[in-house]
């Protein structure tokens, strides 16, 4: 018994040195600075930290989830519609196969696009048969996320409908309109400029002012308007930030609806400065591959003094009037007024490829770090003032017998975080409450025991032998008491999302490493004496 | 030894009659939320349902009437009804806004909603805090699969019961109190208007399994004591029974009480409802192992006896 007893200790010593070992860097990373905790390379810089170092003790440090540390979450739909355009088939006639499919090509074209973008610890998973979840850590900036994440990325060349065409069909939308507002008079049909007053047309391009972009938008969406206007064609905006336009003003496009190419994959797509009008513009330049470049020369060569249109998720780039047979598919995009890191993200989007499908931001959901800091602040006293709570209990109601499982509690805690370290798994608030309740459930091992051996030295059993009886015969009621929270939180990690599987994961695994330390611990630690006068219980 | 509990001689069983008619009106309560969750009428979460949740922080009090203000704005926008809330602490104060049901793919509805935030009162800086936009698919998903995982976490119950008793008296008593908890609970959480939140529904599995381990171990000692003193009567066994673990029962739920005590006051906002259902199911788990599964045994045998009698 003395020499078993002499192999636990060996035991738990060799357990507790993995814990601590484990959470090492853990404790590393938490005492940094919170600026530097944040992984932006300036902070870093500034502190003196070397980022290599920080990035391989951020993968060993305990996960925080993005309730505590701040950050964004998306899940990404692929949008059916657009997949079944894109395949060819009717919305009906898809397959689940070939929605998951999609998925799995978003996925990973999602993945590469935010690798690229330098964002520390990214979690891209599937979720459900249709959906990807998105997480970045530590990102704030969700329209920058967005852009990075929801573009599709897809580039088409559409031609722009002649002067001859636009003035016939921007026609044909006044009378639509004069119809629709309940205009018969003939004479007044043709005086009432309904569409043209909101979408002025200059022989060159369509020009909207910024107070008549939403009733543009309105018309354009009417049926008497979409039945006025030829199935070959549509109306597409323009980006709002062309040169030599009226601040707020976007112009509109009439096109043929037809690519003349598709640009899904690139050769090349990188940043450049310097356009035609402004040396210090961004800009991005890019390489079509071999067919699709062959397929550019075919097209420029018959459309020589046409307008061109470059087209990205349906906004029109710009719509640069064709002089030339352009041979080798290089191009470029002009950003107007926006900024380099538009065209580095613009650039990055390009050359990861144009997702298989428009993709639908379902879920989206954005916690500063702030806030974050806060809740970890709030989880770290409240699970302190528990722990303290519940150790003064124990003590208080079994002294020194309670001190005990009062250490045996602090093993658990310190194992269950460890163990948490060592599988990478993800702490969030949900997760710190599981803590919290374990703390307060699983001394119940202990009560038991306790109890038990009172009642043995009730009726007169010497203290040891109350010992081991009250350990023999508690633990069928301690093992039910266990399992049943076990069954709880195997459900709720089965079922559960995110901050649930948190919980489940604190809740289950401190519960069952209870099972250990409140049984193992306690007992070793009253078999260090072979025989008891009195117990303090 | 130090004992608040020392032989006890509480009359546990005689007072079953008031439990169930307490009992009985809790489970008429939960059984009417259930049904108005089940309806769509509950107050459920903007995670089931979709819609949007705006947090942000400011520095000065806002009056009543300036929410009135936001929330009108919000209307006009044409957002329809929004529930807004203030939390103040550290100085600071929190909006809290939530929209549901909103007919439009997530992602944006946040950022307009802080736009209004910000032409309603461009004086004060708002800092966003915190966004949600579910999409109603995302939503109905999510149900769908909290559903599940309380159908399955019965059916786990129900099976490690049925494997744990074997008999049908004591299986029937510790799954009915189970589901008493669970039902009374929902109620509890109904009456008091707290959102339906993912949370929530883990703090009702999670007392589920706390009532099931108080019903467990109260079992344990009245089988246990039912081997040597069958004679003395279900009736006195039962009272002996919850009366010899009386201490260990408060004991284990007084340390429990005390952490999610610590939690529910000190936690913060994210688990304050939670904490709040656990410290009230807590009570209730006790509770329906003394007034509720016990008393089913004792029905039980009055039952089953009174037809062997009539069969003889």
């Amino acid at each position: 018994m003395r020499n078993l007893n002499t192999w636990l200790i060996v035991f738990i010593l060799i357990v507790t040195a993995i814990a601590i070992w484990s959470l090492f860097p853990s404790f590393q990373f938490l005492t940094l600075p919170p600026a530097v905790r944040g992984g932006n390379a300036d902070s870093l810089a500034r502190y003196g930290y070397k980022e290599e170092w920080f990035r391989s003790l951020q993968k060993k440090a305990l996960h925080l989830g993005l309730d505590l540390q701040g950050g964004i979450r998306l899940v990404l739909a692929v949008d059916e519609a657009s997949l079944a355009k894109t395949l060819g088939v009717k919305q009906s006639e898809l397959k689940t196969k070939d929605i998951s499919e999609a998925r799995d090509k978003a996925l990973t074209i999602i993945r590469n696009r935010v690798d690229q973008f330098g964002v520390s610890e990214p979690l891209i998973s599937p979720e459900g048969p249709s959906w990807i979840s998105v997480q970045l850590p530590g990102m704030v900036n969700v329209e920058r996320a967005r852009e990075i994440i929801g573009k599709t990325g897809l580039m088409e060349w559409k031609l722009v409908q002649e002067s001859k065409a636009v003035q016939d069909i921007l026609a044909r939308l006044d009378r639509a309109q004069a119809k629709a507002a309940g205009i018969t008079d003939s004479v007044s049909v043709e005086s009432s400029h309904l569409f043209t007053t909101h979408a002025v047309y200059d022989g060159r391009q369509i020009t909207v002012m910024r107070e008549s972009i939403d009733t543009v938008n309105l018309m354009l969406r009417d049926s008497l308007v979409l039945a006025a206007i030829p199935p070959d064609m549509e109306f597409l905006w323009g980006r709002g930030d062309e040169r030599d336009m009226t601040p707020g003003a976007k112009p509109l496009f009439l096109l043929k609806r037809e690519p003349e190419v598709t640009g899904a994959s690139l050769v090349e797509a990188r940043m450049g400065i310097g356009t035609e009008n402004n040396p210090a513009e961004p800009r991005v330049d890019f390489v079509l591959n071999h067919k699709d470049a062959a397929k550019f020369s075919v097209v420029t060569a018959a459309n020589i003094n046409r307008q061109l249109a470059i087209v990205l998720d349906s906004i029109v780039q710009s719509a640069p009037v064709i002089r030339s047979r352009i041979p080798n598919g290089r191009g470029q995009i002009e950003l107007g007024s926006g900024t380099s890191d538009e065209a580095k993200d613009l650039a990055v989007i390009l050359k990861a490829g144009a997702l298989p499908a428009k993709i639908a931001i379902v879920h989206s959901e954005i916690v500063s770090q702030t806030l974050g800091a806060d809740s970890i602040q709030k989880g770290k006293v409240s699970a302190i003032i528990g722990l303290l709570l519940v150790v003064a209990l124990m003590g208080f109601y079994y002294r020194i017998s309670g001190a005990i499982a009062d250490i045996a509690l602090i093993f658990n805690l310190l194992f269950l975080v460890a163990f948490m370290a060592a599988m990478h798994s993800t702490l969030t608030m949900p997760g710190i409450a599981g803590i919290i309740l374990t703390m307060g459930m699983s001394v119940d091992s202990n009560v038991l025991i306790f109890e038990r051996i009172r009642e043995e030295m009730r009726v007169g059993k010497t203290v040891r032998t109350a010992i081991d009886a009250g350990y023999n015969r508690a633990l069928a009621t301690i093992i039910d008491s266990h399992v049943t929270t076990l069954i709880t939180s195997v459900v709720l990690f089965w079922f559960g999302s995110g901050p649930i599987r948190g919980f489940a994961v604190t809740l289950g695994l401190g519960v069952a490493i209870s099972l250990f330390t409140a049984l193992v611990i306690t007992k070793v630690i009253f078999d260090t004496r072979k025989q008891y006068r009195t117990l303090s219980i | 030894m130090f004992e608040i509990i020392k032989g006890t001689n509480i009359n546990f069983s005689g007072m079953r009659k008031y439990a169930y008619i307490l009992s009985g009106i809790l489970i008429l309560i939960g059984l009417f939320a259930f049904v108005q969750v089940l309806t769509g009428k509950g107050n459920l979460g903007i995670e089931f349902t979709g819609g949007t949740m705006v947090q942000a922080s400011y520095e000065r009090h806002l009056s009543p009437e300036d929410i009135g203000k936001i929330r009108s704005a919000i209307t006009q926008a044409g957002f329809g009804t929004s529930e807004i809330q203030q939390v103040s602490g550290g100085g600071r104060y929190m909006l809290l806004i939530r929209l549901k049901r909103i007919e439009a793919t997530g992602g944006t509805i946040s950022d307009r909603v802080l736009e209004i935030l910000g032409k309603t009162f461009p004086e004060i800086p708002f800092r966003k805090e915190a966004t949600q936009d579910v999409g109603p698919t995302v939503g109905a998903d999510l149900q769908h699969k909290a559903v599940w995982a309380i159908f399955w976490a019965l059916i786990a119950i129900a099976m490690y019961i049925w494997i744990r008793f074997r008999t049908l008296d004591f299986g029937i008593a510790a799954l009915v109190a189970t589901m008493h908890d669970v039902f009374v609970l929902l109620g509890i959480v109904f009456v008091l208007r707290l959102e339906i939140t993912l949370l929530i529904v883990t703090a009702l599995l999670t007392i589920a399994g706390y009532s099931l381990t108080d019903t467990v171990v109260v079992f344990d000692r009245i089988r246990e004591n039912l081997r040597t003193k069958r004679r003395e009567g279900l009736f006195k066994v039962i009272n002996l029974s919850v009366n010899e673990i009386l201490s260990r029962t408060i004991l284990t739920g007084g340390t429990t009480l005390v952490a999610v005590a610590s939690l529910l006051f000190l936690g913060g906002d994210v688990t304050r409802n939670f904490a709040l259902t656990l410290f009230i199911g807590l009570f209730l788990g006790t509770y329906s192992s003394w007034f509720v599964a016990s008393p089913i045994l004792l029905e039980w045998e009055k039952v089953t006896s009174t037809r062997e009698r009539k069969g003889r």
